[in-house]
């Protein structure tokens, strides 16, 4: 672990193994530009210009329409669960400013905003999205951040951000929650309402949020760790397994895809595939 | 005197007739110009398609989530992953 380098980006803190100087350099510009450029609370960041846009259309850089064609792409293959349109949501719920300045508040939360993803229009770079929705492409960005990232890591690594991580060659890893497994293809990400949370009028609020209710979810799990191919598919399987609360296992299994799940209680309880994988036999269900 | 009369009338015909086929010539270039660079449906230069990201592959491509693999850990954990 002495190797490991350390800065923080997108609100959390990204950590580097296995990189020389000019790796962590370009690794650390990496994130760097894609926080300029997705921040929801940089005023000039491309994101809030596109949302000061809504009810127009604007051409965006490749760089913005890769990822937000990755945000309605992850939306379309979990049936509108995870939903790129949900800035007012997490306005609503309080999460209007960087997360480390947030401040337990009186004022209630304010109404709530359902995810309208089915109403973004694209047309190659331009796109349209309907007067009052506001993106938030947090998600997505980081995870691609932590895929790029890691692929500039020649000789074996790994990249960590938040809670997500990819490899760049076989590596042991603590989960969250206790415990430990070998990651040795494809990259994990963990998602939960444990750590960005915060109180709202004494409700405590969190920045999962459902997009059929426009609210923070009420899911049962605690957090959810999934293995995928990349970050990237790890953290779309992670946030929408959480948000699909009881249902989240089996969808996981339904789609190959291995998980751990730990619930307000403490229980874990392992997709087939986790189970299979890392103890040699299939989990009791 | 009638047949200088004639020949003098020719002469003017095909003046005309070049002039008309110059001006109606004219006519039509001006037209598209105005056209190309008036009406919105027309291109205004040579059509160049919108850039495509080189990442559009990898977001499009699968068309559904795929798993990586995990396996028993071998040896003191040198990563760890939190919470987002």
């Amino acid at each position: 672990m002495s190797d490991l380098f350390r800065f923080r980006s997108m609100g959390c803190e990204v950590l580097v193994a296995g990189a020389d100087d000019p790796q962590r350099r370009a690794i650390r510009r990496l994130f760097e530009e894609r926080d300029a450029r997705f921040s929801r609370f940089i005023p000039t960041s491309e994101l809030c210009h596109v949302n000061r846009s809504a009810g127009r259309r604007v051409l965006v850089s490749p760089a913005f329409a890769e990822a937000l064609y990755a945000a309605l792409d992850a939306c379309r293959q979990t049936d509108g669960v995870l939903d790129p349109t949900l800035g007012w949501a997490l306005v609503s719920a309080g999460y209007d400013c960087d997360f480390e300045a947030l401040a337990p508040s009186e004022l209630p939360p304010g109404p709530a905003h359902p995810g309208r993803a089915g109403e973004v229009r694209t047309y190659g770079r331009l796109i349209s999205a309907p007067p009052g929705v506001l993106l938030d492409l947090n998600g997505v960005v980081k995870a691609m951040a932590v895929d790029d990232g890691a692929e500039l890591l020649s000789s074996g690594g790994w990249v960590s951000a938040g809670g997500d991580l990819a490899i760049a060659s076989p590596t042991d890893i603590a989960l969250p929650g206790g415990g430990a497994v070998r990651l040795e293809r494809g990259a994990l990400a963990t998602s939960g309402s444990s750590r960005r949370r915060w109180v709202r009028d004494g409700i405590v609020q969190h920045h999962l949020i459902d997009a059929r209710t426009g609210r923070p979810s009420t899911s049962p799990w605690e957090q959810v760790t999934v293995c995928g191919s990349t970050c990237l598919h790890a953290d779309t399987g992670a946030r929408a397994a959480f948000l699909l609360g009881r249902d989240g296992p089996d969808w996981l299994d339904d789609h190959g895809v291995p998980g751990r799940f730990i619930d307000r209680d403490g229980v874990v309880v392992m997709t087939r595939l986790w189970a299979e994988m890392t103890e040699g036999w299939p989990a009791c269900t | 005197m009638n047949e200088s009369r004639i020949e003098s009338a020719r002469s003017r015909a095909a003046i005309v007739k070049r002039v008309a086929a110059v001006a109606a010539g004219a006519a039509f270039v001006a037209t598209l110009l105005a056209a190309r660079s008036n009406v919105p449906s027309h291109a205004h230069g040579k059509p160049r398609p919108l850039a495509v990201p080189s990442g559009f592959q990898r977001a499009l491509s699968g068309s559904g989530i795929s798993g990586g693999q995990v396996a028993p850990a071998q040896s003191p954990p040198s990563g760890s992953t939190g919470v987002s």
